[in-house]
């Protein structure tokens, strides 16, 4: 206790900060607060970064939960894999390739202001790559996020979507000791994981807004003014970054990871309500699974996304799906797909089943959006359902909001982000927004609003519907296998 | 315990109980936030916007017994990101930079020695001795180990030894 010294003296401090005069309006404050927090509450925010590692944590992030109890308690007893396990305990997929020995130890450490990082272990296959890591800090810094870099022998960088975790305190051992995993993933026709490689990775500290809870796809969050200052367009970016890099070398065990893609081809036709889609094959990597299609150019309809894509085994149990709907590269108005599900690489079905009921989509001539920034109006007939209901000029852009009636029981927990980040002005040059913020639909109506930056805009602006309530629905079933 | 199951518990709604708990602690934060903001107005606004904030996110919370804590942390760290703003508004000519080297400069209320203390130790000072709290509470509300919020608060003894001894010509 600090009462072995001037204890007198401590009191007082104590005194006067007990003594701090508590207003009688505060009970009232607080019953305001939470009329607030009430309204905000059903209000769904989705940040959009334009990046393709974006869209690839938001793919991870919505991964069927597949819980496999009898392996994770076989991990469990293997204490190195107690942290890994946590990390990976919704993807049935990974889990396996760690119980098959589908890993590589890597086991390097490096230290740099008193944080040592070690990268403890990797799984890759050509295209995907997850490197799963520790960092012990005994500094005096807090540290939110560890941003890694991948270059490969030509120096270059790599040209994959980069995704990683926020770092997670791991609570079973002792001292300030975090555990995290970074996401490399190459599109098909682009690049893939080099046999050896370096990677430099930098960190960065807490950012001084704690407060601010992270926000994923799908998660509810806040809208208040006091605290959130991203609704007036601006993006708070307050992580301090260190002055160190940590740099290590890399080989892989291409032996084990190479060429164990396994394809199956589908060449097959569907059409549903006048709209055909090619669907070309199936390529199951340990890490990813990706189904091909391409979308014919002559649809009337442009398709977004399907509602239940799923892979079924020959008992009808499913063997790979999504949750949430399905993500892929490719914006809107790309022929060829290619939407990843998690991998269930290890598990070999008798027979293979790619199964869906419907397709979000909304007619072609419907998916362009003419809007005046200036004027504040909006110059295309829009979707039936769709409303813009504000255009507001900011200081430092546009707030453009919209509405969106939708009683379909399928959405009763989706809210929809209704406009591709990507948009272009008269003269067809491309721009892009990357904040949005959509509330749910739980009442039939969803509303949303996005943040246009402010430019020089020649003329109007063009934007583009990339996601939208109606739908073309027919049960298919493609046998896979 | 689940957010689910202690409703369940106590048979009362998920509104009432988070508004009864708002209630039980507003003194000991509205505390808080002045001895970080020092005036009624701003403290006031503090606690309704940690108010907003708590609702909307106090469901994802995994153990809902700890909201107390986490509250107190949303709270602390609202108010320093509040002071840092203000120096940003009234250093307007110097860069955020050095506005936020200066947050180690805040002062807690405090009118004594422990007022010269750097933050990070006036704050476990704050909570431990004058709030009353444990060192795993402190531990959660600071995101620090419980060995560092010891260490701190050692140390933080150590200096104000040396401030008092010095005060008194020892």
């Amino acid at each position: 206790m600090i009462g072995d010294f001037n204890e007198t003296e401590f009191k007082k401090d104590k005194e006067a900060y007990m003594g701090i005069e508590i207003p009688e309006s505060l009970e009232r404050t607080i019953l305001e607060g939470l009329e607030k927090g009430k309204k905000q509450r059903k209000r769904f925010i989705l940040r959009r970064a334009s990046s393709i590692a974006a869209i690839l944590i938001l793919t991870l992030m919505c991964v069927m939960v597949v819980n496999s109890p009898a392996l994770a308690n076989q991990l469990k007893r293997i204490p190195a894999f107690a942290y890994i396990l946590k990390v990976i305990h919704w993807d049935k997929g990974m889990t396996e390739a760690f119980e098959q020995g589908y890993f590589q130890e890597l086991g390097l450490s490096q230290g740099h202001e008193g944080i040592t990082l070690t990268l403890d272990k990797l799984v890759a296959d050509e295209k995907n790559m997850v490197i799963f890591y520790t960092v012990d800090n005994k500094s005096d810094k807090e540290i939110s996020m560890c941003h890694f870099a991948f270059i490969d022998p030509k120096g270059e960088h790599f040209t994959a979507g980069i995704g990683t975790n926020g770092l997670e305190k791991d609570e079973s051992r002792p001292g300030n000791i975090f555990t995290g995993r970074t996401d490399v993933n190459f599109p098909d026709n682009n690049g893939s994981v080099p046999e050896s490689f370096s990677i430099e990775v930098t960190m960065t500290q807490s950012p001084d807004i704690s407060y601010e809870e992270p926000v994923q796809a799908g998660s509810e969050s806040s809208r208040n003014d006091n605290s959130n200052r991203s609704i007036k367009g601006e993006f708070p970016s307050k992580e301090k970054a260190l002055k160190s890099v940590w740099t290590f070398s890399l080989k892989l065990d291409t032996e084990k990871f190479f060429n164990k893609k396994i394809e199956y081809p589908l060449d097959k036709i569907i059409e549903i309500e006048g709209q055909k889609i090619i669907f070309k094959k199936v390529i199951v990597y340990p890490t990813r699974l990706g189904v091909q299609m391409e979308i014919v150019k002559e649809n009337t309809k442009e398709l977004f996304y399907f509602d239940d894509l799923r892979f079924e085994n020959e008992e009808g149990e499913i063997w790979a799906g999504i949750m949430n709907g399905v993500s892929g590269f490719g914006g809107p108005g790309d022929d060829e797909k290619t939407i990843y599900l998690q991998s269930n690489y290890f598990t070999k079905p008798k027979e293979l089943y790619l199964k869906f009921s419907s397709i979000r989509a909304l007619d072609k001539d419907k998916c362009k959006v003419m809007v005046d920034l200036e004027k504040g109006g909006v110059l295309s007939e829009l979707p039936q359902g769709l409303r813009i209901t504000d255009i507001n000029s900011l200081s430092d852009g546009y707030e453009l909001k919209y509405e969106l009636e939708n009683d379909n029981m399928k959405d009763e927990k989706r809210a929809y982000n209704v406009f591709y980040s990507e948009f272009i002005d008269a003269s067809g040059k491309k721009y892009s927004f990357n904040h949005s913020s959509m509330q749910s639909s739980f009442t039939g109506k969803g509303a949303g609003a996005i943040y246009i930056p402010k430019y020089e805009y020649k003329g109007n602006i063009i934007l583009t519907i990339e996601d939208f309530s109606q739908r073309i629905e027919n049960e298919t079933v493609i046998r896979v296998k | 315990m689940s957010l689910e199951v202690l409703h369940i518990k106590k048979s009362v709604s998920k509104e009432d109980w988070f508004c009864n708990e708002l209630f039980l602690h507003k003194e000991q934060l509205y505390r808080i936030a002045f001895s970080y903001l020092k005036n009624e107005q701003d403290s006031v606004e503090a606690i309704q916007a940690v108010t907003v904030k708590a609702f909307v996110h106090y469901k994802n919370l995994d153990n809902i017994e700890l909201f107390k804590t986490w509250l107190i942390r949303v709270l602390i760290n609202y108010c320093i990101d509040e002071l840092k703003r203000r120096k940003r508004y009234v250093n307007t000519n110097e860069s955020i930079e050095k506005a936020s080297l200066q947050e180690e400069d805040n002062t807690i209320y405090v009118k004594g020695f422990i007022e010269r203390l750097e933050h990070k130790y006036r704050q476990v000072v704050l909570l431990k001795y004058f709030e009353d709290m444990t060192f795993e509470q402190i531990s959660r509300i600071i995101k620090k180990s419980e060995s560092t919020v010891k260490s701190r608060l050692y140390r933080a003894q150590e200096l104000l030894k040396e401030m008092m001894e010095r005060e008194d010509g020892v």
